[in-house]
């Protein structure tokens, strides 16, 4: 596999990314720090954080608007911690998120994230209130278990962009 | 005669591998005095062997320690202030010769120790006081190259008040620097940083500049070398010549040929003036090039044509008379001849040519050498600055620079050129301010940007938008439009990279240019293997040849970027003038010596003496001066001559102890 770098077709990738909320994109040296803490790359997706970056830099859409990682991001934030040029490799991350978005290629995962939202409130629900009520431990409030809040961020989920893509349960 | 031993640990250098203890216990009835130190090298254990001399435990002193060249000078200090003479010492190198060779076999470590140990001794014993030969100093200096390098040695020694000879080979001073637009990390123009140098060395008093002329031979040592230079013939006279260029602009395209100074991308004619910025700004004649386009050849008698002289178009053009085909021209030039102290090297350097790699699209004329890109973006050079390509003249859309050409490569140079990372940055740059939509890639096994201000300024040059793509380019090819398409790969991503692009820039190694291994094999200065000239030693005498009195500066020692340069042209000069300064210079006494009663006149030695040092009159005489010691005349077969310090009974004493 190679991928060619076409010097006339191409839009300022770094400009439309920084605009996504990405601005530190420009910033990355490669240098692999990011990577090397990322449970993204720790799971074994093929180009994780910094390999989208360098697409960036480059100016290659294709792999970007293709790529499923950034949505398998957990938002750890140990990127952040350890990045040496202050580009903060999350917030790059959510705007590739956000240009998939715009390019109306929507991952199943993301799909399967956006509607677990609706639903229970969070990305990811694990319900643990038997586990705790076990160990007499206190109940932990949540969106899931409120009616209004959940009210409340479906109505948000419905007048956002993202009620145009069609991937909210109806 | 007492004879003192020293031995060092070196830390742990000597002592993890070879025996102390056992080297104590076996010598210790074997010499007066037997001690060891961690550090030989340090105060408190100099301290002990000059105490051992000065109260008389000791009259010849043995080392076991590391190799002479190290500390050998440091520790004869240590007897001649005790009183006695300084060569009365001798150093069995167990370091070098012993225990960072034999590492892994502990025993016999030892039992080498002890060889080179009792060697060192036998030699000691037949050594005699000897003192140091004393010369008068030639307070003047020989500075070969009109480069930054020279031109800053030279204005260095003339302030301090030195008559200095600068020898250029080119017409002009100014070296590689006068052709590059901005250097890095400033982007400081480069005409600015050099053109007032070039000024000031063609006008300090204490600088006799001799531009256009090459160093023919160097006889003599330090203190007082004879120089002869070869002033070339420039058929133009320099004192008339106003450097106006009217002659430059009449000759033929006939007689036109690739531009050295643009690096082959121009033109020039065979009257000629190097650059506008030229220091002299005197014009040349190249008559291999003249077409005789006047019909009139070089030495013509001068005659009347229509009743007037005739003159040629050069001649004609000239508002000075400078220029005179009737007369008859030593094509040989003149031959100069002085006496310096001293000898600083500074001949440059220059970059492979593109043809070599074939790889790359040599054949393509949109393939260039970063020299050449230099003259592009140059004010003074093809394009005057716009970044065109020469081919079309066409503004490319895209640019690829392509690293380590030549260099980190055992086919050509297993060193790194070091300064092609950032003028490729640089380059990149230029050309990213002056045409942002032109697409730029630098391809990069690694970026190399070590010291002030240069991590810094790549890291600016990535946030420009300057494609880094890391991984060497396999090759380039030129496609039925013009275009180039680089076979790159990008090891970021792992996978390799296509770039199509419209010029392309290959950053070629640089390396020492055989006319300076030419001056090198002349004077006596050794090359290392790297085939740059070899400094005496990396970290204590880095400007100092190997030959005593004659010093290296800038890129004829290595690459370096021109703040390197400038310093080390610094420290050469400060070196010269420290020496040169004293009213009398001491060299070692390691000469050749005739027992006249000996010698029958027979005259070998004579002819066998490389340096022209021994001549004989009736018996043989040897000239201190040039006597380099290097003992081929000792081979004499009456046995009348010896080398002061390494007497056949010195080097015969010293086999038998290893041998025995």
């Amino acid at each position: 596999m190679k991928y060619v770098v076409k010097v006339e077709r191409k839009r300022n990738l770094v400009e439309v990314i920084s605009n996504l909320g990405g601005e530190g994109v420009s910033k990355c040296i490669q240098c692999g720090s990011c990577m090397s803490v990322c449970p993204v790359t720790l799971v074994g997706f093929d180009y994780p954080n910094k390999k989208l970056f360098k697409f960036v830099q480059m100016g290659e859409e294709d792999p970007l608007l293709s790529d499923p990682s950034p949505w398998a991001c957990v938002a750890c934030g140990r990127c952040i911690e350890v990045c040496s040029q202050d580009v903060n490799p999350f917030s790059v991350y959510f705007a590739l998120r956000r240009l998939q978005v715009r390019g109306f290629r929507i991952h199943p995962l993301a799909k399967e994230a956006v509607g677990s939202i609706y639903e229970s409130g969070h990305a990811i629900f694990v319900d643990n209130s038997e586990e705790r009520e076990k160990f007499g431990l206190p109940e932990v409030s949540s969106a899931a278990k409120s009616k209004k809040d959940l009210n409340e961020i479906r109505e948000i989920l419905r007048s956002s962009d993202i009620s145009d893509l069609g991937i909210l349960p109806r | 005669m007492k004879i003192g031993l020293y031995i060092c640990h070196c830390g742990r250098n000597i002592a993890d591998v070879v025996d102390i203890k056992n080297l104590i216990g076996y010598f210790k009835d074997k010499v007066n005095v037997v001690r060891d130190h961690l550090f030989m090298c340090s105060e408190p254990a100099w301290e002990m062997i000059r105490s051992d001399v000065t109260n008389k435990l000791v009259d010849r002193v043995v080392i076991a320690a590391c190799s002479p060249y190290n500390h050998e000078k440091f520790f004869r200090s240590a007897l001649e202030t005790a009183g006695l003479s300084k060569y009365l010492l001798e150093i069995a190198n167990i370091r070098e010769q012993c225990s960072w060779v034999h590492g892994k076999n502990k025993r016999e470590a030892t039992e080498k120790a002890k060889r080179l140990i009792e060697a060192a001794i036998s030699k000691v014993k037949t050594l005699k006081p000897l003192d140091d030969l004393r010369f008068e100093v030639e307070r003047s200096v020989l500075v070969i190259g009109g480069g930054i390098a020279g031109m800053t040695a030279s204005l260095d020694l003339a302030k301090m008040g030195f008559k200095v000879y600068l020898v250029e080979k080119e017409p002009s001073v100014g070296g590689k620097l006068i052709k590059f637009d901005k250097i890095f990390p400033l982007n400081d123009c480069a005409s600015c940083v050099v053109s007032s140098l070039m000024a000031e060395v063609a006008n300090n008093p204490m600088i006799e500049l001799i531009t256009y002329a090459e160093v023919e031979e160097v006889d003599g040592s330090f203190g007082n070398f004879n120089v002869k230079v070869r002033k070339k013939q420039t058929y133009v006279d320099w004192e008339k010549c106003i450097g106006c260029g009217a002659c430059t602009t009449v000759c033929p395209p006939k007689a036109w040929k690739p531009n050295e100074f643009d690096e082959g991308l121009s033109k020039r004619a065979a009257m000629y003036i190097v650059s506008p910025q030229a220091v002299p700004k005197k014009a040349v004649h190249d008559p291999e090039l003249c077409v005789n386009c006047g019909k009139k050849k070089l030495g013509t008698r001068r005659f009347l044509r229509g009743g007037k002289e005739y003159l040629t178009p050069c001649e004609k053009a000239c508002p000075t008379k400078a220029i005179d085909r009737s007369k008859s021209w030593n094509p040989e030039g003149e031959l100069l001849n002085f006496n310096v102290g001293a000898i600083i090297v500074a001949t440059g350097y220059k970059v492979m040519e593109k043809e070599t790699f074939k790889e790359y699209a040599p054949h393509s004329p949109n393939v260039i050498t970063a020299l050449q890109f230099e003259r592009i973006l140059s004010p003074t050079g093809p394009t005057g600055g716009k970044v065109l390509r020469l081919s079309d003249g066409k503004k490319p859309k895209a640019i690829s620079f392509i690293s380590c050409v030549g260099s980190r490569d055992v086919r050509y140079h297993t060193y790194c050129s070091k300064v092609c990372c950032l003028y490729m940055l640089k380059q990149a740059r230029l050309v990213k301010e002056r045409e942002p939509e032109i697409d730029v890639y630098i391809h990069v096994i690694d970026v190399r940007a070590p010291g002030k201000d240069l991590e810094e300024y790549y890291i600016e040059a990535r946030r420009m938008g300057i494609g880094v793509i890391r991984g060497k380019v396999g090759g380039i090819e030129e496609l039925p439009n013009g275009r180039l398409r680089i076979l790159g790969f990008d090891a970021d991503l792992g996978m390799p990279v296509e770039v199509e692009v419209d010029l392309v820039v290959l950053a070629t190694a640089i390396e020492l240019p055989e006319d300076s291994k030419e001056l090198a094999r002349k004077i006596g200065v050794a090359v290392d293997p790297s085939g740059f000239l070899k400094e005496d030693h990396p970290k204590l005498r880095p400007v100092e040849s190997t030959l005593s009195g004659i010093f290296l500066a800038g890129c004829c020692q290595g690459p370096k970027d021109v703040s390197e340069t400038v310093a080390q042209a610094k420290a050469a000069a400060a070196s010269v003038a420290s020496l040169l300064s004293k009213e009398e210079i001491k060299v070692e006494p390691f000469i050749a010596k005739v027992n006249e009663e000996a010698c029958s006149g027979c005259g070998i030695c004579e002819n066998v003496c490389p340096f022209n040092a021994i001549k004989v009159n009736e018996v043989a005489v040897v000239d201190e001066r040039s006597c380099k010691g290097c003992g081929i005349c000792a081979s004499c077969p009456a046995k009348a001559i010896d080398i002061q310090g390494y007497s056949a009974e010195s080097i015969i004493a010293e086999i038998d102890a290893l041998v025995g």
